[in-house]
């Protein structure tokens, strides 16, 4: 929890810090201390900020990202991406809530019919967050677009219960077919109380899907979920 | 996956990709290819690079060629049979259209899929065809192609607009064309320049080639080292995939058109279907492909080898795919890319293919020597062509049926029979003729031949009559054979009419004038003006017609009559009273129809030519109280009415003579004088003052029942009742120009001698038709008035216009005159006959000149007579009222017989003016 703020509230008023300028110290109404010292024993910085990044091999030895083919099946509608995170391309910085809350913070492979679907669970209504993807795309056909979408599906008790997106659009590609055309998308939100922790262990998830009104090949580098807390 | 319609457009100057995210793309940009490592297309545009600045940007990185359709929506692979190099081609073509170009790339746009219907506009000024285009009249034109379909071209230039339209897949105005190609190209250039596109004569007909049906073996064998007799009834398969090792060919050979082999096949797979040349020497194309010795040898890969022309069916679509050979430059049949109706594919014998069954072919040489494959239709019994060569088999060439089995499942499934033309039957021209309207009769064949062998098959011994059709422009004499031939069907020949001798038939319409073009050419005669009594005489019949004529005049009035046996119009024109216009309405009829028109004729009227000396183109108008006519002297000497002013009795006469009394002085008087009922008119007077004595000719009364009144004796002051003499009434007659003649004896009774009998005998009356110049008398009545004297003496002045000398007429009076004469007569002198009476009215200088000039007569106070010469204006006064030769209205009215008279009988106009003398027209005398 942000014990370090309640810190600072629990100060008597006529013991105000004062703040020496040019100094990193405080005074807490009794001594000076450094506010690294401070926050050192008030809170941790894994306790409200931190991210989950899957990674394709796109960042590692060989630089492959996973690619998936846009064709005449999967035109015009969300389809979830297929990303095969490296082995060493899970980096778990969840904040220590999530990390209490659940050991793992996604389920499914990235392969077709397994998306990765990242978890909410430990993270109250309070938190908010982003999601960014990186990926690029090479259409067969110029003029097209690719939108980006965070699909979320709630908690068990939730009301409303069907799942909800935030969506963009992210590409207009109309500098030519064949051609990689990148992009990061980056959605931001809030944990609203249908996505947040209902229960212990129990929450929301996210995943990351894209539309393309014209057929090519999606390769996808990464998305990371970025926590605060 | 979604279709894409790909298409140029001239009007907005672009290439659409319809159901892409593709925005059109400017006319000339875009270029297709084949993508390298696939059989897909890329499609770029030019105006447009990548990051190097050379590659063209790339709108479609892998196209799929089924994908693409054309305008009308078709798929240009699935349903047009188009290659992937041909999609490329079509969309290189779209994407570079010019307004000139029509199919953009200057060969022309193929129309050997669409039937197309051309029409002109209603101004007649443009050719609209229903595929979208449209051309000005007399800017392009068919042509008949060596490929036996046709191509459009611009007039100027000869550029290709349109090739391979088949002859047998147009219509005009939504009715197909007839006939064979080149009518149907003539047809289509007399519709190109506005002519008579529905009357080209058929001079191109089908033919009928009559083969045997039944067909004999065409023996044969299976060839190839891949060639298997699989097991069951197929007759031939093959072991493996190969173009060229596998497959039948017949010993049996066809080498004349008509000719034919059939067989069956059945199993979705590779197959060819075509002919094998006997002898290399023949080959037209690639000598190598067309070497017979290659057939089903092996070698490479390909459907090339053996044969002349081929047509390959293929599992990909279905059926009809491609064409190998030495020349495999083909005519696409609708059994191939036509309309679902015909197509292989889409028919129920393609289901069948598909499905093991079999499916009967022909493959063999058509009418016109062009190498044909065509599949049986079992539902319509009729052969579909799928493919033809486009180009024709050189006389007396022998070829060999050769089917190719190019994979495992295609198989022969029956043996070929030959079909080969039936040695006695000559080429059959089948056809047709309306005539008249809504009656068919065919058979109809140019030879005897022809018919002979039809009635000859046809139950009969072969013997045939002839035809000739007056609505058939080239009179052609058509031979019908005896037997199974109609003369009165209701329709174009159907059904069973279509089958020879178990061979299809396809009839030619000969070509007929409608009915309304046979029917009489209608009457054309320009309108008649001519003169009333004008004989005509008017031939309205050409000779040598054969139609009927009837004429009828309206209004009857005419006086001309249609004579039915000489159709002459025949009569003299009926004198009119004014211009009158006389229809004449001549129908025409034959067994086709009639025509009527009609012409006038116009009866002018006309003052007949006068041959009359005496002008009568003048008279005097005498209007109101004041105006008159007065003889300027009234000596006794020239007022012939005063009698010499004597006051003796006088006995009369009763034997058509004037008086012998001593004292006689008898005289006349005539008048041409315009009767108006609707005025008072006062005609002459010879009047002293008012009370006093006068003789005169007047009437006060107007309307239907007045009466003019003769009357001499007195009066009882002003305007006063007559009041002691003799009076006779009679009536006024209608409004118009009228002729009268007075004459006495000399008769002057008194008071004891007066009787109205006495009068009736002493006086005549006379009217005389100024047309003819008929006398009749004029029926009064006499009354004696008073004493009834008529001895006193008359001392006064000769008036018209005027009653009495010292007081006006009715001032509402109006009277013309166009002559007045009168005379004194001789006693005991016969009285005036008809002729001198009818003269002396209607041509009074005549009357002078032949009764008067060089005579003896009585001067007018004298008794007796003197030379009328010396003192002709003491015995004649004649007033011609204007036509005088020195009448005016200065000079007044002179005496005609004595013109320089100027102080005695001269008539002075009283308080008149100038217009007063008149021109006239007076029927009878102008």
């Amino acid at each position: 929890m942000a014990r370090g703020t309640d810190f600072i509230k629990t100060i008597p008023a006529d013991k105000k810090p004062n703040i020496e300028k040019h100094s990193n110290r405080i005074n807490a109404g009794y001594e000076y201390i450094t506010i690294d010292t401070m926050l050192e024993n008030t809170t941790s910085t894994g306790d409200v900020q931190g991210y989950y990044s899957l990674l394709s091999n796109y960042y590692f030895t060989g630089g492959v990202a996973t690619d998936m083919v846009i064709d005449g099946n999967n035109i015009n509608t969300w389809v979830d991406v297929l990303l095969t995170p490296d082995a060493q391309g899970v980096f778990d910085k969840r904040v220590v809530s999530m990390k209490e809350a659940s050991d793992v913070g996604h389920t499914g492979t990235g392969a077709a019919g397994s998306p990765l679907m990242i978890q909410l669970v430990g993270l109250s209504d309070h938190a908010h967050g982003s999601v960014r993807a990186a990926l690029s795309f090479e259409p067969e056909v110029d003029e097209g677009r690719l939108e980006s979408r965070v699909l979320f599906t709630r908690h068990s008790t939730a009301v409303p219960s069907a799942d909800f997106s935030i969506e963009e659009t992210t590409l207009n590609m109309d500098s030519g077919a064949a051609i990689d055309y990148v992009a990061s998308p980056n959605i931001a939100f809030f944990l609203g109380d249908t996505i947040s922790t209902n229960v212990d262990g129990e929450a929301g998830t996210l995943r990351f899907q894209v539309k393309l009104d014209v057929q090519g090949i999606l390769s996808m580098r990464e998305v990371t979920f970025f926590i605060q807390s | 996956m979604s279709q894409i319609k790909i298409y140029g457009d001239i009007d907005s100057a672009s290439i659409f990709f319809i159901n892409s995210t593709v925005t059109p793309k400017a006319l000339g940009t875009v270029v297709a290819s084949l993508k390298a490592d696939e059989d897909r297309i890329v499609i770029q545009r030019t105006d447009k690079f990548e990051d190097d600045g050379v590659t063209y940007r790339t709108l479609f990185k892998r196209f799929d060629a089924n994908r693409v359709c054309n305008r009308q929506n078709e798929e240009l692979v699935g349903q047009l049979g188009f290659t992937t190099q041909g999609v490329i081609d079509y969309i290189n073509e779209q994407a570079n259209l010019t307004g000139s170009s029509v199919g953009g790339d200057g060969t022309g746009t193929d129309l050997s899929a669409l039937t197309i219907c051309f029409e002109l506009d209603e101004t007649n000024t443009s050719i609209t065809m229903d595929n979208g285009y449209s051309f000005g009249v007399n800017t392009i034109q068919a042509v008949a192609d060596a490929d036996g379909t046709i191509h459009l071209y611009s007039k100027q230039g000869d550029r290709a607009l349109f090739t391979t339209l088949a002859h047998t897949a147009v219509c005009i105005d939504s009715l197909a064309v007839s006939g064979g190609l080149n009518d149907v190209v003539n047809t289509l250039n007399e519709l190109f320049t506005v002519g008579p596109f529905s009357s080209v004569v058929i001079a191109d007909p089908y033919a009928t080639m009559v083969a045997d049906v039944g067909g004999i073996s065409a023996g044969g064998s299976l060839v190839g080292t891949n060639a298997i007799d699989p097991a069951g009834n197929d007759v031939g398969g093959s072991t493996a995939t190969h173009y060229n090792l596998a497959g039948f060919k017949s010993a049996e050979v066809i080498n004349q058109p008509g000719e034919y082999f059939t067989f069956d096949i059945r199993n979705e797979g590779i197959i060819g279907m075509g002919l094998v040349l006997s002898d290399v020497a023949d080959v037209n194309g690639n000598a190598t492909y067309g070497d017979p010795a290659t057939f089903c040898v092996g070698g490479t890969n390909t459907g090339n080898y053996g044969y002349q022309f081929g047509h390959f069916f293929h599992p990909t679509p279905n059926g009809p795919w491609t064409n190998y050979g030495a020349n495999a430059a083909v005519v696409y049949g609708p059994g191939w890319n036509g309309s679902t109706d015909f197509r292989f594919n889409s028919s129920p014998e393609g289901a069948d293919w598909l499905a093991g069954s079999p499916v009967k072919m022909k493959v063999g040489l058509d009418s016109n020597a062009f190498i044909e494959v065509a599949y049986w239709d079992a539902s319509e019994s009729v052969w579909t062509l799928c493919a033809r060569s486009s180009y024709a088999i050189a006389e007396g060439v022998d070829l060999h049926l050769g089917v190719k089995l190019c994979d495992a499942s295609a198989r022969l499934y029956s043996l070929p029979k030959a079909h080969l033309l039936e040695p006695a039957a000559p080429t059959m021209y089948f056809r047709h003729i309306e005539s008249p309207d809504n009656n068919f009769e065919y058979p109809l064949f140019a030879t005897v031949e022809e018919a002979n062998f039809f009635d000859l098959n046809s139950g009969g011994t072969g013997t045939s009559h002839t035809h000739t059709y007056v609505d058939d422009p080239t009179s052609t004499t058509w031979y019908m054979p005896d037997n199974g031939g109609t003369m009165t069907a209701t329709a174009v020949p159907s059904g069973s009419d279509l089958v020879f001798m178990s061979n299809a038939v396809t009839y030619t319409e000969i070509t007929s004038q409608a009915d309304a073009d046979l029917a009489p050419d209608a009457f054309t005669f320009s309108d008649i003006v001519q003169a009333e009594a004008t004989a005509l005489n008017l031939q309205l019949y050409p000779a040598g017609a054969t139609f009927s004529q009837t004429a009828t005049l309206s209004p009857t009035t005419s006086g001309l009559v249609y004579n039915t046996s000489t159709h002459y119009l025949q009569g003299t024109l009926a004198d009119v009273g004014a211009d009158t216009v006389y229809t004449v309405t001549v129908t025409r009829a034959n067994s086709y129809g009639s025509t009527v028109s009609t012409f006038t004729i116009t009866a002018t009227d006309v003052a007949p030519v006068s041959s009359l000396t005496t002008p009568w183109t003048k008279a005097v108008s005498i209007n109101g109280a004041n105006e008159y006519l007065k003889i300027v002297h009234n000596s006794n000497s020239f007022n012939i009415i005063n009698m010499g002013g004597m006051n003796n009795d006088v006995w009369g006469a009763s034997n058509g003579k004037t008086s012998t009394d001593t004292d006689a002085r008898p005289w006349s008087i005539c008048q041409v004088v315009y009767i108006d009922n609707s005025q008072p008119q006062c005609y002459f007077s010879q009047a002293e003052n008012y009370a006093n004595d006068r003789i005169s000719l007047s009437t006060h009364e107007t309307g239907a029942s007045a009466k003019i009144e003769f009357y001499w004796g007195r009066s009882t002051g002003t305007n006063g009742a007559n009041s002691n003499g003799v009076q006779f009434l009679f009536d006024k007659p209608s409004d118009g120009w009228y002729g009268y003649y007075i004459d006495t004896t000399g008769y002057r009774p008194n008071q004891t001698q007066v009787t109205t009998t006495a009068l009736a005998s002493n006086f005549r009356f006379k009217q005389v038709n100024l047309s003819t110049g008929t006398v009749t008398d004029i029926t009064g009545t006499w009354t004696i008035v008073g004493d009834g004297r008529l001895d006193r003496g008359l001392n006064g002045d000769f008036y018209v216009g005027r009653e009495s000398g010292s007081q006006s007429f009715n001032s509402a009076s109006s009277l013309k005159v166009a002559a007045t004469l009168v005379s004194t007569l001789k006693r005991d002198f016969l009285l005036p006959d008809d002729t001198e009476i009818s003269m002396q009215v209607r041509d009074p200088q005549q009357w002078v000149i032949d009764y008067r000039d060089g005579t003896q007569q009585r001067l007018a106070y004298n008794n007796t007579p003197y030379s009328f010469d010396t003192y002709p204006e003491r015995c004649v006064q004649l007033w011609l009222m204007g036509d005088g030769s020195l009448d005016s209205y200065s000079n007044n009215l002179r005496n005609d017989v004595k013109t320089s008279d100027q102080n005695y009988t001269m008539l002075r106009l009283q308080n008149m003016v100038s217009n007063d003398i008149e021109t006239v027209n007076i029927t009878g005398l102008t």
